[in-house]
């Protein structure tokens, strides 16, 4: 699905080579600085490698604008704020989320077709989301918001999933409840995963196969 | 007075087209564009000069609004590809628009014409104004709502998210700026047709009465979504001018016209000073 051939980032990324397969779920690890999030910037399309391919579901997307990509990637970061508009209401996150990668007519958003999904979805987290969609999302929890992001991040289709660090904002009681949402989740969707991760427990309950990021390479473990 | 009080309805009502340009903007695309000084009076220029060599008001008033947003364009060209700073862009362009304006004015730094010319010689004033104020109202209200309106404002409130969710952002940007000088751009044309003047410093302050009208149509409660705060933008600059006219009729406060912009800054500074505080991004 995914496949970085001697890929070079600035001086951060050296050859650096992966495959990832259909359905996978790849995590990676890696110290500060190590260029994890350098890895997601550029298979995402936001830096620019200086030397060799990306290619995603059978199309070269090395040249393609980070904008374009977008219908073939999809994100959760960090920090559940940046995933999400906090004074937006629930549904119009829905709304931008649903139409990532579509072109953006002038018809109106809201419709009762995309009402049931959207309620279909958040029901599955079971945090009574489905009942708040007129609610501005700055008034839920960060767990709550990063559960939002993961279902707006899986409401149009992709390629694959990027998973940044998306626990690392949260305690750990919801991180938990975090990692059971994207498993079951991307299991339920068949979704390709790439997800960065300091926690090595994280292998056990998720992950097909683990990768260490050190020198610029990838080291698999497992 | 009460004949004060229609006009400063019905100028409030001109002025409320250009709240709605700097909402666009300053609100919407987060984006604080200073051109507007300079492109409200090239659509009263441009307007004018097309008056008064006999062209239809309308036509006159289309072509205002294509020239500003042209100048807005330029403002997004110097900011997206040239990658100058948002404010400097638009001090540029306003401040090169001071010569193009003079220029199209045929290098007079005010030009009368008779009212017979304008869109408003057969009467009607408040209610063409009116009219034209609503449809605009409506469309905006109608775009912000659509998916292209609603990647719009992801660009404004969360850059990073509306990349990921694939809004190109630098089109959106110079769109948003096309379409706000545009707006700007007509107000100034329908203003200097309501006055049968135009002056090459009539946009002056511009910027600070769009943007108190914006503020003070954020304090009017239960306007809270995207259609009620189009809609306050408008209503805000209608309170502002019936304030204004008021406040300088008023003889217990001896205000003289000239103290405008000082009312109008002090106004200002406590309606933001009392701003709630914002609980989220």
């Amino acid at each position: 699905m995914l496949q970085l051939n001697k890929l070079n980032v600035r001086n951060v990324l050296a050859d650096l080579d992966l495959t990832v397969k259909k359905e996978e779920f790849v995590l990676i690890m890696g110290d500060n600085g190590a260029g994890k999030t350098t890895l997601f910037n550029a298979i995402a399309g936001y830096a620019k490698p200086s030397g060799g391919s990306i290619v995603l579901d059978g199309q070269d997307v090395t040249d393609v604008p980070q904008y374009m990509r977008a219908s073939l990637i999809s994100n959760v970061f960090q920090d559940p704020k940046a995933g999400t508009v906090g004074s937006m209401t629930l549904r119009e996150n829905l709304n931008i989320a649903y139409t990532r990668g579509k072109r953006r007519t002038f018809f109106l958003s809201n419709s009762r077709a995309r009402d049931d999904l959207y309620k279909e979805k958040l029901k599955f987290l079971d945090m009574g989301l489905e009942n708040r969609l007129d609610d501005e999302v700055g008034r839920l929890s960060g767990g709550q918001r990063q559960a939002l992001s993961i279902v707006m991040s899986t409401i149009a289709d992709s390629k694959i999933l990027l998973l940044d660090e998306i626990t690392a904002a949260l305690d750990s009681k919801t991180s938990k409840n975090i990692l059971n949402i994207v498993g079951e989740i991307t299991r339920r969707e068949k979704k390709t995963c790439l997800m960065i991760t300091h926690n090595a427990d994280h292998v056990a309950s998720l992950g097909s196969k683990l990768f260490l990021l050190k020198n610029g390479k990838l080291q698999q473990q497992f | 007075m009460w004949g004060e009080i229609i006009v400063a309805l019905e100028v409030g009502l001109i002025y409320g087209i250009l709240a709605l340009g700097i909402y666009l903007t300053f609100r919407i695309i987060n984006f604080p564009d200073l051109t507007c000084d300079g492109s409200f009076v090239l659509g009263a220029a441009v307007s004018s000069m097309m008056i008064k060599s006999g062209c239809d008001p309308y036509v006159s008033l289309a072509s205002a609004t294509i020239a500003g947003g042209i100048a807005g364009f330029f403002t997004g060209i110097l900011n997206v590809r040239l990658k100058i700073e948002d404010l400097l862009s638009g001090i540029i362009v306003a401040f090169m628009l001071y010569s193009v304006n003079l220029k199209i004015m045929g290098g007079n730094p005010n030009i009368t014409f008779t009212n017979e010319l304008s869109m408003f010689a057969d009467g009607g004033a408040s209610g063409k104004i009116a009219a034209a104020v609503f449809i605009i109202v409506a469309l905006a209200a109608y775009v912000l709502n659509t998916d292209f309106g609603l990647g719009m404002r992801s660009v404004g409130q969360n850059r990073q998210f509306a990349a990921a969710c694939g809004v190109n952002v630098k089109n959106t940007i110079i769109i948003g700026l096309i379409v706000s000088n545009a707006l700007i751009g007509m107000g100034g044309a329908v203003f200097s047709q309501y006055q049968g003047l135009c002056d090459i410093s009539q946009g002056a302050g511009c910027l600070v009465t769009g943007l108190a009208s914006v503020i003070i149509g954020e304090k009017i409660p239960g306007l809270k979504n995207v259609a009620g705060k189009v809609v306050a933008c408008v209503l805000g600059s209608v309170i502002y001018r019936i304030f204004i006219t008021l406040a300088i009729h008023c003889d217990i406060f001896a205000l003289k016209t000239q103290d405008l912009n000082f009312i109008t800054g002090i106004m200002m500074i406590i309606l933001m000073a009392t701003r709630r505080k914002k609980c989220c991004n």
